[in-house]
């Protein structure tokens, strides 16, 4: 079936984009780029599972960060998002996951410098990390490149302006050193990003992508980016598809990191989704 | 005793824990239906946007070998398989 999002951007239509946007947790927009999809929530049956997931997170969430539902949780009411009301709160399938990884971030950032880091994640989603990071980073000390195909920055384009966070695109990569904005790349530019970067991090695609795509990334990595830290979320332990010719994986263990980063340490995903194949790790480098 | 192999190994099923609220609530009344400005000025300034950077960007000229670490498997394959597997693997 034809993406009509796909369609809008490339025939440069308003008013469908406008269209695809307005509701872009259930429309084919975000379709990849959140955890199951609004036909699935609505199912009885697939939509349970995914409530049952919300649910088990929120849990988790409260658990491991001692924090306010009420300062974190809650969605922005941008694109139509489907969830569990949880008090006054509408809490999404991935925001718990957004916010813990966030937090992480924001406190590994605050470690580096606290006159600002830069951060680089590597597919950013709809956005809902960095939009988890801006709340804490109020005084926005902190740079946020993220690398993506270009469609699914548009998204976030439209998400995060949406929430009033400002944006900009880097079409040829060129960043300024120590920005302090939210900077977005297309990944066929990432070769040219050339500022010290802090911090890299991935949740849940370096292990979809090709071995050649990942080992250009750990080469930007290793021997250019030279962040101290890698914060990561991936598949481990097998291929859930081995023989699918449709779906490319790499385990993160065969990620090509070099030697130079120590594994602070690795544990399973707490966060439901993905039937329990996710891990979370953290190198840093020495 | 064996390790299963991984043709052998199932995933546990997210179903062997069910949390204590979801017996309590029915569904329906989970599925909140927040909604959004649709059409409203600011949205379509910023589609608006889009759709300019979007010309933009498809009018580039890429010198040869600028493509090439994102190679065919990016371009041109992942972003259909995204779209077709994430829906049931997340």
């Amino acid at each position: 079936m034809p993406c009509k999002y796909l369609a809008a951007l490339h025939s440069y239509d308003v008013d469908l984009l406008l269209e695809s946007y307005s509701c872009l947790f259930r429309s084919d927009a975000s379709y990849g780029i959140v955890s199951g999809t609004y036909a699935d929530f609505c199912d009885s049956q697939r939509g349970a599972v995914i409530i049952n997931g919300i649910l088990c997170d929120v849990d988790t969430w409260l658990d491991f960060t001692m924090l306010s539902p009420d300062l974190y949780l809650a969605m922005p009411d941008i694109g139509k998002p489907y969830g569990v009301e949880f008090g006054a709160n509408l809490i999404s399938p991935d925001i718990c996951r957004h916010d813990y990884h966030a937090d992480k971030l924001f406190k590994l950032a605050g470690d580096i410098a606290q006159t600002g880091s830069v951060i680089l994640e590597v597919g950013g989603g709809y956005g809902g990390v960095v939009y988890q990071f801006m709340k804490r980073d109020i005084s926005r000390k902190h740079g946020y490149i993220i690398i993506d195909l270009f469609e699914t920055l548009c998204v976030q384009y439209y998400y995060l302006t949406s929430c009033g966070i400002t944006v900009e695109f880097a079409l040829d990569g060129c960043i300024k050193q120590n920005t302090s904005q939210v900077v977005l790349v297309p990944s066929e530019m990432a070769e040219r990003i050339d500022i010290k970067v802090d911090i890299v991090y991935n949740c849940n695609s370096f292990s979809e992508m090709a071995v050649s795509t990942v080992q250009n990334y750990f080469d930007l990595i290793n021997k250019k980016w030279l962040p101290r830290y890698i914060f990561h979320q991936n598949s481990d332990v097998l291929l859930l598809y081995p023989d699918s010719p449709r779906h490319i994986e790499i385990v993160a263990s065969k990620f090509p990191i070099d030697k130079a980063y120590k594994e602070v340490y690795r544990t399973l995903s707490p966060w439901a989704g993905g039937s329990g194949r996710y891990r979370e790790y953290l190198y840093q480098r020495e | 005793m064996k390790f299963p192999t991984k043709h052998q190994y199932t995933f546990p099923k997210v179903e062997t824990q069910i949390h204590p609220l979801l017996k309590l609530a029915s569904h329906s009344l989970l599925v909140s239906e927040a909604t959004s400005l649709l059409y409203d000025k600011t949205s379509k300034e910023i589609c608006r946007f889009i759709a300019d950077i979007s010309r933009t960007y498809a009018g580039r000229s890429f010198a040869d070998g600028e493509w090439s670490w994102l190679n065919d498997n990016c371009r041109v394959n992942i972003l259909p398989h995204c779209i077709h597997t994430m829906s049931i693997c997340c």
